[in-house]
């Protein structure tokens, strides 16, 4: 069996007429129920978000599918074979494929054009505006998620299209989800990108990490990596403990965090307490003693614990993590949300389609 | 006509090198960090060409109004090329100085075409010896406090660049901002200290000049020399400022009000270069 795609195009006027059938969840299973009596078709589902309306079916390999699917969805909506077809797109095999889970993180052709005027009365053909109240909840996995439940229920789904849809549903989950964030590595390149860009050689700088936390070990281990030999860590008990050994560190007191600021040339803020310490008054006092030298301060903390005021200072660079995430995006030679969900989407959908050719 | 050719070339050059520089720097094109250097250290050689062939025509090196123009922007140009060759990224200095350089040389051309028909001559040289060392140690001034400048500068967009989180930074092959606040610093110290040495030889000039004036009972002005002197104590004052600032009390004031005053303090250089030369 081969599965393939049949959408109704959301760009064109007739979208809001051919799809008003796919708005109740009554009116899909009419569809799917009619699709699935061809003799062409083994199971079919129905997908309709709130500017989609796509059918998933299962074919015999050579059977001419689109014929077949066009006329039911044009039976449906009352119109002709012609009229769905030549308002419809369709495809097959690894291409259905990819277009499904393109569309399960929302990052195709249609997600990504935006929300077209054309199907604005198709969420409110049953009376309601379009986005008020809608009937089909929020997102592609949403969409997903139901269609598999009603092609289950209606016992239209067998084990193909059943695992295509929770696959497509669980990457669809995982990428808007933010699973694919930053990696590691990222952040890294960044924090060592900043403190190349304010210290040039860094050597015989001087960095004072507040708190053992995962991102404050990463941002050292970076730092130490890139040629600092020099470190103080205050805070973080038993892990400080662990940190200060594996950096070959000083150990130092929280009561001696004023002098330890005014020799760190970076300070990695990540215990949330000890960074509240940092605000405006200190780190001028710091630069003061610092005889006006650059601090570089990287705030690791999920609250943003210090002051945001002190980035005023002339000599202080403050970023936060959000800051660093940011530039991680946009910085030349990193790979960006874009390209990393582009390349799950590859991955994903060549091991789905050898799972779908393993089946035939 | 040659000399007027070569003068010419010598400017597209350093415009060219100019405008490499800045492409290497902005887009963050090291590969091409060496042609930019190449061009500039070959206009530099036209430069001096130029200057050679100038002095030949006139039987020694003119240090009259238009040839103190271009001599200032040589010892720009020499100034830079040493910063090209010790320096990393150093393309951004030139950046700013290249253009200068050539922007020099077109404001000796004009002046020359000002002043044709005149038969400048060298005789005050032979009544000052000094001279030489006066107007050498005030163009390493200038082209130190341009050097000074152009780090300011340079250091107040990277800084712009760092609080407005902007990712360009990384596209920026410039060199780090404590590298070009210490190069400021020490440019700007190292013009204080020859401008200092200039003004003691001219004051000493001036005062042995009253006092040969007064023993021969002549009545000489040299009321002319005025705003020249008064420019050549405001800017000493400025750098002044700007090194108490940098060395002593580095932290009364932000980076930003530093780089303020040593741009201020260039700015007013180049108008006492102007007001030397017109």
């Amino acid at each position: 069996m081969e599965l393939v795609l049949f959408g109704i195009n959301p760009q064109r006027p007739a979208f809001a007429f051919l799809a008003a059938p796919c708005a109740s969840p009554e009116g899909r299973r009419a569809v799917a129920q009619a699709l699935a009596a061809s003799p062409v078709i083994g199971e079919a589902a129905v997908v309709a978000a709130e500017t989609r309306v796509e059918v998933y079916c299962t074919v015999a390999p050579g059977a001419d599918s689109i014929d077949e699917v066009s006329r039911v969805l044009a039976e449906a909506a009352g119109a002709g074979a012609a009229e769905a077809a030549a308002n419809g797109y369709f495809a097959e095999g690894a291409d259905a494929v990819g277009h499904l889970l393109a569309a399960a993180c929302e990052c195709d052709y249609f997600a990504l054009k935006g929300a077209p005027a054309a199907s604005c009365g198709y969420a409110g053909s049953r009376g309601k505006a379009a986005g008020e109240g809608t009937p089909f909840g929020s997102g592609m996995p949403a969409a997903l998620s139901r269609a598999r439940s009603e092609a289950r229920a209606a016992r239209l789904s067998g084990e193909v299209l059943d695992y295509v849809l929770a696959r497509a549903c669980a990457v669809g989950e995982a990428a808007l989800g933010g699973a694919d964030e930053q990696p590691e590595e990222a952040r890294a390149a960044v924090v060592r990108a900043l403190a190349r860009r304010v210290f040039d050689h860094l050597d015989r700088r001087c960095v004072l990490v507040l708190g053992a936390t995962t991102e404050a070990a990463a941002a050292a281990r970076v730092l130490a990596e890139a040629g600092v030999e020099s470190f103080a860590v205050i805070g973080g008990e038993e892990a400080g403990d662990k940190l200060a050994r594996i950096l070959g560190a000083r150990r130092g007191m929280s009561e001696a965090l004023a002098v330890a600021l005014a020799k760190a040339d970076i300070v990695v803020a990540a215990d949330p307490e000890l960074s509240r310490v940092l605000d405006k008054r200190a780190l001028r006092q710091a630069v003061r003693e610092r005889r006006g030298r650059a601090s570089l301060v990287l705030d690791l903390t999920d609250e943003g614990a210090v002051d945001a005021r002190a980035a005023s200072i002339d000599e202080v660079y403050l970023y936060r993590t959000e800051d660093l995430g940011a530039l991680a995006e946009a910085m030349p030679g990193l790979p960006t949300r874009a390209s990393r969900r582009e390349e799950t989407l590859a991955r994903e959908t060549a091991a789905l389609a050898a799972w779908l050719a393993a089946r035939k | 006509m040659v000399l007027f050719y070569v003068e010419v070339l010598c400017m597209l050059a350093y415009g060219g090198a100019g405008a490499l520089c800045a492409y290497v720097t902005a887009r963050n094109k090291p590969q091409l960090g060496r042609r930019a250097k190449g061009l500039f250290l070959g206009a530099l050689l036209l430069h001096s060409a130029a200057i050679g062939l100038t002095s030949a025509s006139t039987h020694g090196t003119l240090l009259t109004g238009p040839n103190i123009v271009m001599l200032a922007s040589w010892v720009l140009a020499v100034a830079t090329g040493v910063l090209l060759v010790v320096r990393r990224r150093s393309c951004a200095y030139a950046m700013f100085t290249a253009p200068a350089a050539a922007a020099l040389i077109l404001a000796s051309l004009w002046l020359g075409l000002l002043s044709d028909g005149a038969n400048p001559s060298n005789a005050v040289y032979y009544q000052w010896p000094t001279l030489v060392p006066h107007i050498v140690l005030v163009f390493l001034a200038a082209a130190c406090f341009m050097v000074s400048a152009a780090a300011s500068g340079l250091h107040l967009y990277e800084r712009r660049l760092m609080t407005r989180r902007s990712a360009r930074l990384f596209s920026l092959d410039a060199p780090a901002l404590d590298t070009l606040a210490h190069v400021a610093r020490a440019a700007a110290l190292a013009g204080l200290i020859l401008l200092t040495g200039a003004m003691v030889i001219g004051f000493t000039r001036l005062v042995a000049m009253g006092a040969a004036m007064s023993a021969m009972g002549c009545l000489g002005s040299v009321s002319y020399l005025n705003p020249r002197i008064a420019l050549s104590l405001v800017v000493w004052a400025v750098y002044v400022v700007y090194a108490v600032l940098s060395f002593l009390v580095p932290y009364a004031v932000g980076s930003r009000v530093r780089a303020a005053v040593s741009i201020a303090g260039f700015a007013l250089t180049v108008a006492l270069i102007a007001v030397s030369a017109g």
